[in-house]
């Protein structure tokens, strides 16, 4: 899971990049950042962090 | 004779006269008319001075030697003349070629002195990160944190000699604030989808070879202060529980690699700079003196690392909830919270890298910008705490300042007073509002408060650049290679904030994923963190093999007690 953590914030890092050269629109662009922020986001919280607290050391 | 008999050829004299009178006038006009192209032609210029003719050095009275050796100059008056112009050839005497030159160098002068001043105060600021840390962790420990930011100068300082600086800065000439720099010139680019993308330079390795120049020294030294405020941070969030040789082998990987490619994207002629000009975003990814490219670079590392290493034991019950465990010196924190403050006049107006040409007068605004934010800062930080706490916190208002510095300083040379309160005053509540996130919710431990102070607001910054920029700025007529001046969504510009959203994105997703990878790889190779044991006893002996307050009996810390036990 940690894994898969990685890979959603790495995906949301370049969607906007490429997505620059999908659309040459301002607000279409500006869409696409937030949505790539948010996954990113997702990546880390929901699911990179959520695996390291299965292990925390106060659970053990 | 009567009245019509001398009126009749008086009014004939009177039309010839008038007659008569025309013709000179017409005859004039067309004289005029005729010698209007003679009168109206310029007069030739006198011809221009050669620039390498001598110049009558006598005509503008340089003071004589004998009478300032007599009488000195207690006005100042006569010091600084014609006679201290360097002629470069003595025998031949002063030529116009010669002031000129010497014009050129004079601001150039100025340029270097100002960024290695500004330089040497950002330098300074270790000692401020230094004692916020270690105020704000257990004494047990404080030998050992004091530790990890005194040689993070040394580690990060040497990887950025051997490779970060050329990673950096390598590609990015000219630097015409500073000379040019023209061996700096080799930016490793890739085309992709139509499009150039700056990764990386390949000039300047070990400051040796052609970048052996004056101006690259100048340059170096300010940018290896920037570096390394980077990695001092990260230093505050991993406190208390990670292995030494573990800081000292992240500190040299983020100096030579992490900070100086994300750093290269943005100050060194790297893709996040051109997205204006490749593709009309803006002036591309803005950020004046680092909120994202110094502070958001460490303080997202803080996370990565923090999450890697663990809390603290104690830090967290078995239901997950978090117990607060105080710094030991609030005096050394706001001290610390002061000389960073200090410092910080140093880290935005240096940013011109210049006092003199390009609109470096602004440095005034920059600064007052600068200290505006950090009051604000305070004032957001610390009447949150005393409206939800009913107290004013001293850390919290200590973070609240240094959030508002951070805040302000990637948009410190493109906002109004105005806009550098409002971003400071939202930066002193969002302080508050992650470190409770990030404890509560993440439950991720951070002594200091790095990840939201450096991490949170550093991400505020860069988007409030998009938001604020006012379009009175002008660092020459350009950034990024984009005419005309800096602009966010509030003045008119939506595509600059699109811009900074890229750069959010490149934070989060793209050094996150870089320094969480790079700190697994470590973790699993030599591991992060210190014994159960080792920590339960303080890091100092341990680690260090001796207690920072020897002289002291430390009380023991009991989780979730308010008294303490021997």
């Amino acid at each position: 899971m940690k894994l898969v953590g990685v890979l959603l914030t790495i995906f949301g890092w370049l969607l906007p990049v490429v997505g620059l050269t999908m659309t040459s629109s301002t607000g279409a662009r500006m869409f696409i950042c937030i949505l790539g922020i948010g996954i990113t986001l997702f990546g880390i919280i929901s699911v990179l962090n959520k695996a390291h607290l299965k292990t925390a050391v106060w659970k053990q | 004779m009567t009245r019509c008999t001398w009126m009749k050829p008086c009014l004939w004299a009177a039309v010839v006269a008038l007659l008569v009178s025309g013709l000179p006038a017409g005859a004039q006009g067309q004289t005029s008319a005729a010698s209007a192209p003679a009168a109206a032609a310029p007069a030739p210029p006198p011809p221009a001075p050669a620039m390498d003719a001598p110049l009558d050095i006598k005509a503008a009275q340089p003071p004589s030697t004998d009478d300032l050796a007599a009488k000195g100059d207690a006005g100042g008056t006569s010091t600084g003349t014609v006679s201290d112009v360097v002629a470069a050839d003595t025998k031949k005497g002063l030529t116009l070629a010669d002031v000129v030159n010497q014009a050129g160098q004079n601001r150039i002068a100025i340029n270097f002195v100002w960024t290695l001043v500004t330089g040497f105060l950002v330098m300074f600021m270790q000692a401020g990160f230094a004692i916020v840390e270690t105020g704000l962790c257990r004494a047990k420990n404080a030998n050992h944190t004091m530790m990890m930011n005194f040689m993070v100068y040394g580690f990060g300082l040497f990887a950025f000699w051997v490779c970060g600086f050329a990673i950096q800065m390598g590609g990015g000439a000219p630097y015409s604030t500073l000379g040019g720099i023209y061996p700096l010139n080799s930016e490793h680019v890739i085309n992709v989808l139509g499009k150039p993308w700056g990764l990386f330079g390949t000039h300047g390795f070990f400051l040796s070879g052609a970048s052996y120049d004056v101006g690259a020294m100048v340059l170096f030294l300010f940018q290896m202060v920037f570096m390394d405020t980077a990695l001092t941070i990260v230093t505050g969030a991993c406190a208390e529980r990670w292995k030494y040789v573990a800081f000292a082998i992240s500190s040299v990987f983020m100096g030579a690699i992490t900070y100086p490619l994300f750093a290269n994207w943005a100050w060194g002629g790297g893709w996040l700079s051109q997205l204006g000009a490749n593709f009309s975003l803006g002036h591309g990814y803005c950020d004046f003196a680092g909120s994202g490219v110094v502070h958001a670079v460490g303080g997202i590392t803080a996370l990565a690392l923090s999450m890697i290493i663990g809390p603290r034991i104690g830090k967290y019950n078995r239901d997950g909830s978090s117990n607060a465990m105080p710094g030991h010196d609030i005096v050394i924190v706001l001290t610390g919270c002061f000389i960073l403050a200090f410092g910080w006049f140093g880290f935005n107006p240096g940013s011109t890298l210049a006092a003199s040409g390009n609109g470096a007068l602004r440095i005034g605004s920059i600064a007052v910008n600068t200290m505006l934010a950090g009051c604000t800062g305070s004032f957001g930080a610390i009447l949150y705490m005393w409206i939800r706490y009913g107290k004013p916190d001293a850390s919290m208002s200590g973070n609240g300042l240094l959030a508002g510095l951070v805040a302000i300083t990637a948009p410190s040379g493109f906002v109004s007073t105005v806009g550098a309160a409002i971003i400071g005053l939202v930066a002193g509540a969002l302080v508050c509002v992650s470190v409770e996130f990030v404890d509560r919710v993440l439950r991720v431990d951070d002594p200091v408060g790095a990840i939201s102070v450096h991490g949170t607001n550093g991400i505020w910054g860069v988007i409030s650049v998009g938001l604020f920029a006012d379009g009175t700025s002008n660092y020459g007529g350009s950034w990024n290679g984009v005419n005309g001046s800096v602009r966010g969504l509030f003045y008119g510009d939506a595509s600059q904030l699109v811009a900074q959203l890229i750069g959010v994105g490149t934070l989060i997703g793209g050094i996150f994923a870089l320094s969480y990878i790079s700190g697994w790889i470590m973790d699993l190779i030599i591991g992060q963190r210190v014994s159960a044991a080792d920590e339960l006893e303080g890091l100092d002996i341990p680690e260090m093999g001796a207690l920072c307050y020897p002289e002291f009996v430390l009380k023991h810390y009991s989780p979730g007690t308010a008294a303490a036990a021997d």
